[in-house]
C-alpha cells in the first residue's frame, strides 16, 4: 500500500501544478500581452512597449467610469460592511429565534443567478421610481456583497472573546465607551478587510452594473463596450491588467487585515 | 444607563438591518417579476390586464425550450467538469500539501479578479487567431488553426469551470479537512487498500462537500450571462442572453420577467431533483 | 472593620424558563475574607458570581454590597472588579494601558494614574513589563495583568472566575499561594469560583459548596473536610468510604450505631438529627483507616483482603474487601520508606476509630 501511495503522491502534485497553470493562464495573459507591441493576442510576442498604458491616460470616458466605479465601490462596501458588522455580531454572540434562517438568508445573494438578480432589481427599482443610476448600482452591489461582509465580520467576532467587553464594563466604562475603546479597535482590522473585499467585488462586478447603470457606466461596463472593437484591444488589455493588479493588491491587504483581526481577537 | 436586555431582542435587533435588506431585495423584486409576468408589452406601454399569454408563449416557443434545456445541460456539464477537476486539488491540499494556507490563497486569488476580464481572456486564448492556436502552430503541432476551440459549448464549459473552480475546491477541501484522520488509519488497520480506503471512507465522508459544491456551481451558472455572450457564439447561447435581450433591445419586460421566473423555477426543480437523487446515492455509496 | 457583611445575597434566584441556575441563595461575606464558591461545572457558581458583578440580573432576591442594594446598579458602577476565566486582556493595548484602562474615567490626574498602575504592576511582580504587548505574555503573566487591572481599581470586592484553570499544574500551585498572599496584603474581600477542591481548600478562609444551583454548605476548609453535611459533599471533597449503619441509640452527645460487619461504634452526630432505628450512611476517610498484617490483628481489628494496590508516590492506596461485611474499602497510607508493603491477596487487619466516622444522615 505504501508503494501505491508513493506512486500517487507525485502525480497528484503534478496535477496540482497543471491545475494552477490552468487557473492562472487567463489572469497572467492580460498583463503579458499588454506590454506586447502588436495589436493581436498571438505568439510570437513582437516587442515590449508601454504605449498602451500611456494611451489610457487620454481617455476621458475611462476616467469617468473609473471615478464612478470608485464611488460605487466605496459606498456599497460601506453599506454592506455596516449591515454585516451588526448582523455578524448578532450571529456570533446571541441565540435568538430564526437565527439560522436569517444567517441563511443573508448568504442567498451568493447563489442567486446574476441575470435574475439584475433583471429583478431593474424591474423593482423602476417600479419604486429609482431610475438606473449609480445609486441603483450601489444598492444592488451592497446586496451582492452582504454575504462577504457577514462572513468576514463573523470570523472576526467568532475570535472575539466576549469577556473583554465585560471586562471594560467591569472596569467602569460605559456601553458606548466600551464599544469605542474595546470593540471597535479589536474588530477594526476585520472591518477594513470586509471593506476591501466588498469594494473589490463591487469594483469587478459587471452584469448588475450593466443592467442598472443607465448613462453612468462603471469600469466593467466601460470595458464591455470596448471589448467589441478589435482596434481597442491593446488598450483594453492594458486597462484590464491595471484592474487585475489593483484587485490583487486590495485582496492581499484584506488578507493581511483579516489575519490581524483573528489574531487580535484571541490575543495570542 | 447600562441594562442587559434579553439575548433575543439584542440578536434580532442587530441582525434585522441585514436580514431585512437582503430579504426585501429578494422578495420585492420577485413579487414585481411575478406581477410583470402576467402583464403584456404594448409597444412602449405596459398593458396591466392579467393574462397567461407570456407563459403560454414561453412554454410553447421552441427557442425558449431549447435555450432553457441547453442552459441546464451546459450548467450540468460545467458542474460535473468543475467538481471532477477540483476534487483531486482539494484532496491534494487537504491531505498532501505542506503549506495549506498558501495553496488555498493561490486557488482563490484568480477568483477575486474581474470575472468579465477572465472570460475575455479565455476568448483571446481560444480564438481562431488566438493564443492557443498561435502557440500550437509555432510549436509545429498543427498547420491550420483549430476552429473548434471558441464559440461553442466546449468554450462555455471550460470558461465556467475555470471561473467556478474555488467554489468547488473550498467545500470539498473543508469536508476533507473535517474528516478524522484516524478513520483512515483504522480502515488500513482493518485491511483496506489505498483505493478501498478512499472509496469506503474518504468519498462517503466528503460526499456532503461534493453536493454543496455541485449546488453552489449549478445554480448560478444556469443564469450566467457574460460567458455565453463572449465565448458561446451562436451555439453556446444560454437562457440569460435571451432574458437580457427582452430587457434590452427587444424591450419586452413582461416576457423577460416570465423567462426569469421560468428559469428560476427550472433551476429550483433541477436542484431539488438533484438533492433527492444525491440522498438516494448517499445510501448506496456506503 | 465594618460590622455588616461586605457582600450579602438574600434569596437570590436565577431562572431560565423552568430551569433554575441558582435557587434561593443566601450568603453573607465579611470584609477581608477569601471566600470560594466550589462545585462541579454547571452548578450555578459562575452565575452567582456574575450576579454579584452585575453581568446577570437575578430573577428575584437581593444583592447588597457594603450595605447598598445593587438592584439598579449596572456592572460598570459597582464597587466590584473581576478577574475573568479567560483573563480578557485587551488584545489591542499593552500591559500598562490594560492595567490603566479603568482609571481613565476616575478623574485622577495622569501622574496619579501612572503611579497607581506602576504600583499595581509592582504588586503582581510585573514592574518591568509595563510596555509589553499583550500578545507577548505567557499564561501566568496574563493572569497577573488581569489581577493588577482589577486591583488597581481598589474594589470593595474582587471577583475571580476560575482564575487559575488556564494555567498548568505547577504554575497553578505557585499561584495559589501567591493569590492568598496578595489577598492578605491588600485586605480586599476575594470571592473565587472554582471547581478544584484542592485549590479552594488551599486558598480560602471559607468555602461555599454548590450543587444544582443550591448552596449546600458554607464552612472553613478543615470543617468542610471533617464534617461534610451530606453524602454528595463528602464525595466531592477528598476520598471517602461510604457504609450503611443502623442507629441504635441517639443522645445529646452522639449516636450509637451498628455498621454491619464492622461492629458497634459511638460517633459524633450530624446536625441533621438521625432517629433511633433509622438506617443512616456513615463515611470514613481512606487515610483515617489503619492497616496492618493479619498477624498483628488487635482486638478491634477488622479482617480484610487486599484486592488492588494503587501507587500515588506520596501515598499508597489499598483497595480491600472487608471479609465480614463483604464491603469494598479504600485505605490510604503515607509512603514511608521502610513501611511494610502489602501484596494483592494478602490478609490484613483494619483499624477504624469511632472519632473518624462521619454521620452523613439518613440514607436516601
Amino acid at each position: 500500500m505504501k508503494v501505491a501511495l508513493k506512486r500517487i503522491a507525485p502525480s497528484l502534485s503534478t496535477y496540482a501544478a497543471v491545475y494552477l497553470v490552468f487557473l492562472y493562464l487567463p489572469v497572467l495573459l492580460l498583463p503579458l500581452f499588454s506590454f506586447n507591441d502588436g495589436t493581436i493576442v498571438a505568439f510570437p510576442l513582437s516587442g515590449f512597449t508601454f504605449k498602451w498604458y500611456l494611451a489610457l491616460s487620454g481617455e476621458e470616458a475611462l476616467l469617468r467610469a473609473l471615478l464612478n466605479s470608485l464611488f460605487v465601490g466605496i459606498a456599497s462596501a460601506t453599506l454592506a460592511t455596516s449591515l454585516g458588522l451588526l448582523a455578524a455580531r448578532a450571529f456570533a454572540r446571541y441565540r435568538f429565534p430564526l437565527r439560522h434562517a436569517s444567517e441563511g438568508l443573508v448568504m442567498l445573494p451568493l447563489v442567486v443567478p446574476g441575470i435574475i438578480v439584475a433583471s429583478s432589481m431593474l424591474v423593482l427599482f423602476l417600479f419604486i421610481g429609482l431610475k438606473p443610476s449609480l445609486a441603483a448600482i450601489i444598492l444592488g452591489h451592497a446586496f451582492l456583497t452582504v454575504p462577504f461582509a457577514v462572513s468576514i465580520m463573523k470570523s472576526a467576532f467568532d475570535e472575539f472573546d466576549p469577556s473583554i467587553e465585560e471586562a471594560a464594563l467591569d472596569l467602569g466604562e460605559s456601553v458606548a465607551g466600551t464599544f469605542r475603546r474595546v470593540t471597535l479597535p479589536v474588530v477594526a482590522p476585520g472591518i477594513l478587510s470586509s471593506m476591501l473585499v466588498c469594494f473589490t467585488v463591487s469594483f469587478d462586478e459587471f452584469v448588475l452594473a450593466f443592467f442598472l447603470s443607465g448613462n453612468e457606466p462603471t469600469l466593467p461596463v466601460y470595458i464591455w463596450s470596448q471589448i467589441r472593437f478589435p482596434a481597442k484591444l491593446p488598450n483594453t488589455l492594458a486597462l484590464g491588467s491595471c484592474l487585475l493588479a489593483f484587485s490583487i493588491l486590495l485582496l492581499v491587504l484584506a488578507e493581511i487585515f483579516r489575519r490581524r483581526s483573528t489574531k487580535r481577537g484571541t490575543g495570542k | 444607563m447600562f441594562r442587559l436586555r434579553s439575548e433575543t431582542s439584542r440578536g434580532m435587533a442587530l441582525s434585522a438591518p441585514a436580514t431585512l435588506y437582503v430579504g426585501f431585495l429578494v422578495a420585492a423584486p420577485l413579487g414585481i417579476l411575478v406581477a410583470y409576468s402576467f402583464w403584456t408589452q404594448n409597444y412602449v406601454s405596459i398593458d396591466r390586464t392579467p393574462t397567461l399569454s407570456n407563459y403560454g408563449f414561453a412554454l410553447n416557443d421552441p427557442l425558449v425550450r431549447h435555450l432553457l434545456l441547453k442552459s441546464i445541460w451546459i450548467a450540468g456539464l460545467c458542474t460535473i467538469a468543475t467538481v471532477v477537476l477540483a476534487y483531486p486539488i482539494a484532496y491534494f491540499i487537504a491531505m498532501r500539501a505542506r503549506r495549506k494556507t498558501l495553496w488555498l490563497l493561490l486557488i482563490t486569488i484568480p477568483f477575486w479578479t474581474s470575472y468579465l476580464l477572465r472570460v475575455f481572456s479565455w476568448k483571446l486564448i481560444l480564438g481562431f487567431k488566438g493564443l492557443m492556436n498561435s502557440a500550437l502552430i509555432s510549436l509545429g503541432a498543427i498547420d491550420q488553426p483549430l476552429a473548434f476551440l471558441l464559440y461553442n459549448e466546449f468554450a462555455v464549459v471550460l470558461t465556467l469551470a475555470h471561473a467556478w473552480a474555488p467554489f468547488a475546491i473550498l467545500p470539498i477541501y473543508v469536508s476533507l479537512q473535517k474528516m478524522d484522520r484516524s478513520l483512515l488509519e483504522a480502515a488500513t488497520d482493518l485491511g483496506c487498500t489505498g483505493f478501498q480506503r478512499f472509496r469506503r471512507i474518504t468519498l462517503p465522508l466528503t460526499f456532503p462537500g461534493v453536493i454543496a459544491a455541485c449546488l453552489i456551481i449549478f445554480i448560478p451558472t444556469v443564469g450566467d450571462y457574460v460567458t455565453p455572450a463572449l465565448v458561446g457564439g451562436s451555439e453556446g447561447k444560454m437562457i440569460s442572453n435571451l432574458i437580457q435581450v427582452q430587457f434590452g433591445a427587444a424591450n419586452n419586460w413582461p416576457l423577460g420577467a416570465t423567462l426569469s421566473l421560468i428559469a428560476m423555477a427550472s433551476v429550483g426543480l433541477v436542484a431539488t431533483g438533484f438533492l433527492f437523487l444525491a440522498n438516494l446515492a448517499r445510501g448506496t455509496i456506503r | 472593620m465594618t460590622s455588616h457583611p461586605i457582600v450579602e445575597l438574600r434569596g437570590v434566584e436565577k431562572r431560565y424558563g423552568n430551569l433554575a441556575a441558582v435557587s434561593n441563595l443566601n450568603l453573607a461575606l465579611s470584609a477581608g475574607e477569601f471566600f470560594s464558591l466550589l462545585g462541579p461545572s454547571g452548578c450555578g457558581k459562575t452565575t452567582a458570581l456574575r450576579i454579584i458583578a452585575g453581568f446577570q440580573e437575578p430573577t428575584s432576591g437581593q444583592v447588597l454590597i457594603d450595605g447598598n442594594d445593587m438592584a439598579d446598579m449596572p456592572a460598570n458602577r459597582r464597587p466590584t472588579n473581576m478577574v475573568f476565566q479567560s483573563y480578557a486582556i485587551f488584545p489591542h493595548l499593552d500591559v500598562g494601558k490594560n492595567v490603566g484602562f479603568g482609571l481613565s474615567n476616575s478623574g485622577l490626574s495622569k501622574a496619579e494614574r501612572d503611579m497607581r498602575v506602576a504600583e499595581a504592576l509592582e504588586m503582581v511582580e510585573l514592574g518591568d513589563l509595563e510596555d509589553r504587548k499583550s500578545d507577548a505574555l505567557s499564561g501566568g503573566q496574563r493572569q497577573r495583568v488581569a489581577l493588577a487591572r482589577a486591583l488597581v481599581m481598589r474594589p470593595k470586592v474582587l471577583l475571580l472566575d476560575e482564575p487559575l484553570s488556564a494555567l498548568d499544574k505547577n504554575l497553578r500551585e505557585t499561584m495559589q499561594l501567591e493569590l492568598r498572599r496578595l489577598q492578605q496584603s491588600v485586605g480586599i474581600t476575594f470571592v473565587m469560583v472554582t471547581h478544584d477542591q484542592y485549590e479552594a481548600m488551599t486558598i480560602s478562609d471559607r468555602i461555599g459548596v454548590m450543587f444544582e444551583g443550591r448552596l449546600k454548605q458554607v464552612d472553613a476548609p478543615a470543617t468542610l473536610y471533617a464534617q461534610p453535611a451530606s453524602r454528595e459533599i463528602a464525595a466531592f471533597i477528598g476520598g471517602m468510604n461510604f457504609l450503611a449503619a443502623d442507629v441504635l441509640s441517639s443522645g445529646e452527645k452522639g449516636l450509637g450505631v451498628n455498621i454491619r460487619g464492622f461492629g458497634k461504634f459511638h460517633i459524633a452526630r450530624n446536625p441533621k438529627v438521625s432517629k433511633h432505628g433509622e438506617r443512616i450512611e456513615v463515611g470514613i476517610r481512606p487515610e483515617q483507616i489503619g492497616i496492618s498484617t493479619a498477624e498483628e490483628k488487635s482486638d478491634m481489628g477488622i479482617e480484610a483482603v487486599v484486592r488492588d494496590i494503587a501507587f500515588y508516590g506520596e501515598s499508597i492506596h489499598y483497595h480491600v474487601i472487608a471479609t465480614a461485611a463483604d464491603a469494598p474499602l479504600s485505605v490510604a497510607v503515607p509512603n514511608h520508606f521502610h513501611s511494610r508493603d502489602f501484596a494483592r491477596g494478602d490478609k490484613v487487619s483494619l483499624d477504624i476509630k469511632s472519632t473518624s466516622i462521619i454521620d452523613l444522615g439518613t440514607m436516601e
